[in-house]
């Protein structure tokens, strides 16, 4: 009985490990941080978190099957570029009405039609992931670039119509971005967690061969979580460009770091099979929580990046000490 | 159990949040932001406080010395004047810069100075201060469009760029002398870049006796973005001789490109490539003294320093500008003035 409870606390820990250091850390933040508790804060925390966590957690499907998707943030800015040229420059422009939810739709699709590449490179053409969605990423930011510098002189596209700022959190209506947000969560929650085609995902991270052999179809399920991390991104694409009110591209450039950061300090293990939607979301929290906290106490951009570093390094370093005991431990069980 | 326990600890977090929000009153909140600093402005202009007053700076980063110089200056000037400067640096990154400036409203400051990194994204967070009446000024680089800061200093780009190569071109002139020209282009999304290329394309036309455009080169203020750049049109245009720059920020792919096809020489030399420059820190002063440049517009990084926080004094204390642009008009230093005009220069006395 003493075993079963430790080791569930032990298993706990393993499964979520950055949960006791969040809570500390947050109120910690609360009691000692200047400002951090305010309200406004707490509001502007909430919606910076919102777009990272949505492409966090299509990344996450992928990482969960074992792989990776670096093109998810050059969604981000084709989509941020088109969708803006739809909205401020175009003949549709001049009626929101109308230009809104076509500027929508183009940003679905491109990030749609990004997965759909990506999966075709990797589940088709037998390119690893990592090859696949590097090179997407390379080709759908410099898409973005010459778009950009083809309908404007400028690097940015502003005049967008203030009704689509609703999407960013704009005024009164802040909590959207954040229903968005945990909208897309609990889908992707509820998908691992309670369909077979989540354990399906679970399997092929673990062994991709073994799923076949068991009657999964692997190069289906590695295709539609690579469309579903291109739709995602997407959504983030909406939620970002509403929020900084332009279309940039350069709106993604500086994200994957976060992404990754998210999902890793959270506890989901990059080598595939192992973690979930409750780690990245707890991990998209912690990193901007510590973002923000470093701000407040106006701790210089560059000890920001060397404390983020660490945090990914030591995370990794004791997520991988957690499973060497788990798997001890349970070895000890069984004999 | 796993489950009990991580309800157990979201609870926890969600109390802490709730129990401390509550605790913090006096804090900013999203309706109270605007009375917090009407309330604030008012006690400012009241009764001497020993609090410091905090000010909030946004750079796109530090790159230049001119951007060094600048923000030194800014934080002696607020020593000064018993203010506390809160530093952020967005690295390059437009939508960073927003978020920071969220954070520095966060923090109660009373009004923030930027340096945008993208002229067109700055406006939500100016948007942002307005609703938070706390007063903004933009440092060196305009904004222009509806929604405007409350202050922006600024260099006279055009006016600048464009009396260099005009002096410049008169001297070529009176020489006799003509220039295949490589024209450097900065990142379009600062303004700065723009209005400079508008000031280059405005001589280079009233000239074009003495200027033939053989090559632009777009850098995106990135430096081996324009070396590779400079070198492709310096191997496409051997019979280039002429450089124009719109940073001195921008002299070491300059430098390394000349070297590289033997064209590093001083004036005079048979290998000498002529360059004209911009920002007068004390890279391109330290190379127009050398014999390597023939001039450089140089904008006071003092000067836009100390308005800056200048008027973030007077914005606090309820003070309104005139103008929305006020306007640094910079100096104009060649080989032939540079006696005479260099001394006035901030970099002067850093120069070797």
């Amino acid at each position: 009985m003493k075993y079963n409870l430790n080791s569930k606390i032990l298993s706990f820990f393993t499964s979520t490990p950055i949960m006791p250091i969040l809570v500390v850390g947050f109120v910690a933040a609360c009691l000692f941080v200047p400002n951090f508790a305010s309200v406004y804060n707490q509001k502007i925390l909430l919606l910076q978190a919102s777009d990272l966590l949505i492409i966090s957690c299509g990344v996450t499907f992928v990482v969960l099957n074992g792989g990776i998707d670096f093109s998810a943030t050059s969604v981000l800015t084709l989509g941020s570029v088109v969708g803006a040229y739809i909205m401020a420059l175009s003949p549709l422009a001049s009626n929101p009405i109308i230009s809104i939810p076509v500027a929508i739709a183009a940003i679905l699709v491109i990030g749609l039609l990004v997965g759909a590449i990506n999966g075709f490179a990797i589940t088709v053409l037998k390119m690893p992931s990592f090859i696949a969605t590097l090179a997407t990423q390379l080709a759908v930011s410099g898409v973005a670039v010459l778009f950009n510098s083809s309908v404007t002189e400028k690097s940015s596209i502003s005049g967008l119509p203030e009704s689509f700022f609703i999407f960013g959190g704009s005024g009164k209506y802040y909590l959207v971005p954040i229903a968005i947000a945990l909208l897309v969560w609990g889908f992707s929650y509820w998908l691992l967690k309670y369909t077979k085609f989540g354990r399906d995902i679970y399997a092929i991270g673990v062994n991709p061969r073994t799923a076949h052999i068991s009657g999964i179809n692997v190069k289906k399920t590695i295709f539609v979580l690579l469309v579903m991390s291109g739709l995602f991104a997407g959504i983030a694409s909406i939620l970002a460009t509403a929020r900084n009110q332009v279309g940039l591209p350069s709106l993604g450039d500086k994200m994957f770091i976060s992404i990754m950061a998210a999902i890793i300090v959270g506890g989901t293990s990059t080598a595939g099979g192992f973690g979930g939607f409750k780690q990245t979301l707890l991990g998209v929290l912690f990193v901007t929580v510590i973002t923000n906290i470093m701000n407040l106490l106006g701790v210089e951009w560059f000890i920001i990046m060397i404390i983020q570093g660490t945090l990914i390094l030591l995370s990794t370093m004791f997520g991988t000490m957690f499973s060497s005991i788990w798997s001890l431990k349970a070895g000890e069980e069984s004999k | 159990m796993k489950t009990k326990l991580f309800l157990l600890l979201t609870v926890l977090l969600t109390l802490s949040i709730v129990f401390s929000a509550c605790a913090t009153q006096g804090t900013p909140n999203v309706s109270a932001l605007s009375d917090a600093s009407q309330a604030s402005k008012e006690e400012s202009t009241k009764a001497p406080t020993t609090e410091k007053i905090k000010i909030g700076v946004s750079f796109d980063s530090l790159i230049s010395p001119w951007w060094v110089t600048n923000l030194d200056v800014m934080k002696k000037e607020a020593e000064k004047a018993n203010a506390e400067l809160i530093v952020v640096m967005a690295e390059g990154d437009a939508a960073k810069q927003n978020q920071q400036i969220e954070s520095l409203l966060a923090q109660g400051v009373k009004a923030v100075i930027c340096g945008p990194k993208d002229s067109n994204a700055i406006v939500a967070s100016i948007k942002k201060c307005k609703e938070a009446g706390v007063p903004i000024i933009m440092d060196n680089r305009s904004v222009s469009g509806d929604v405007l800061p409350d202050v922006q200093v600024v260099s006279n780009n055009q006016l600048m760029a464009t009396n260099l190569l005009q002096a410049f071109a008169d001297n070529a002139r009176s020489e006799g002398k003509t220039y295949n020209t490589i024209l450097l282009i900065g990142g379009l999304s600062d303004e700065n870049a723009v209005l400079r290329k508008k000031g280059h394309d405005e001589a280079i036309a009233a000239n074009p006796d003495v200027f033939n455009v053989v090559a632009e080169v777009p850098t995106d203020w990135d430096l081996d973005t324009c070396l590779k750049g400079l070198q492709n049109a310096l191997q496409a245009h051997p019979d280039a001789n002429l450089i124009i720059t719109p940073s001195d920020y921008l002299w070491p792919p300059i430098r390394s490109s000349l070297e590289q096809i033997g064209k590093w020489g001083k004036i005079g030399e048979a290998n000498h490539m002529a360059v004209v420059a911009f920002d007068g820190d004390e890279v391109g002063m330290q190379y127009l003294k050398d014999g390597y440049s023939e001039g450089d517009s140089a904008q006071d990084a003092v000067l836009q320093g100390e308005l800056c926080i200048e008027w973030a004094l007077k914005l606090i204390s309820g003070e309104k500008p005139t103008e929305n642009i006020i306007y640094d008009e910079g100096q104009t230093i060649t080989v032939q003035n540079f006696d005479e005009i260099a001394p006035q220069i901030w970099s002067y006395s850093l120069l070797k």
